[in-house]
């Protein structure tokens, strides 16, 4: 499975531990990668992805009184949730509608053809500088 | 009501998300049984 998820395009390195459970994977700057890409080359290797924990930078935009973080590549965007550990996030999202930023968060397992936008449980948003 | 359709159509008209995307993923998985 290492090797599988190594392969993907913009993918930096990866550690596995079976033991845990867990898939550890950095990714290079500029990658296009998306979750979904990660969880399938999992399910080819006879593994059953279930929820990740990510970290990722995009900018927080605001569609009928939702926000999603929107990133390039494949992996469009996020609708954004607060994650029951940091109920108050949403309203810290809130007021960075427009910019930049970094979130941190869980991703729950989600059936492969899931219908709308994958949704991110924010736990952490980190701000960074913005450009001019 | 929710209209992901649209939400995908402005998403891709948003400019400069070019340094936009993931950075670390760390996935459980489950298996092999």
């Amino acid at each position: 499975m290492r090797v599988a998820v190594q392969k993907i395009e913009g993918v930096d390195a990866v550690e596995v531990s079976l033991n845990r459970g867990i898939v550890e994977i950095r990714l290079k700057p500029e990658n296009g990668v998306s979750l979904e890409q990660v969880r399938e080359a999992i399910r080819v290797n006879g593994f059953t992805p279930k929820e990740a924990l990510i970290r990722a930078r995009g900018t927080v935009v605001e569609d009928s009184g939702a926000l999603a973080l929107a990133l390039s590549g494949r992996e469009a965007a996020f609708r954004l949730a607060a994650h029951p550990e940091s109920p108050g996030i949403i309203e810290e999202v809130w007021q960075v509608r427009g910019q930049e930023v970094i979130l941190e968060g869980r991703v729950p397992e989600t059936a492969r053809r899931a219908e709308g936008l994958p949704r991110l449980e924010a736990l952490k948003l980190v701000r960074v500088p913005q450009a001019e | 009501m929710k209209r992901p359709a649209l939400t995908l159509a402005l998403l891709w008209l948003m400019p400069g998300a070019a340094g936009a995307q993931l950075q670390e993923i760390r996935q459980t998985i489950f298996g092999m049984d």
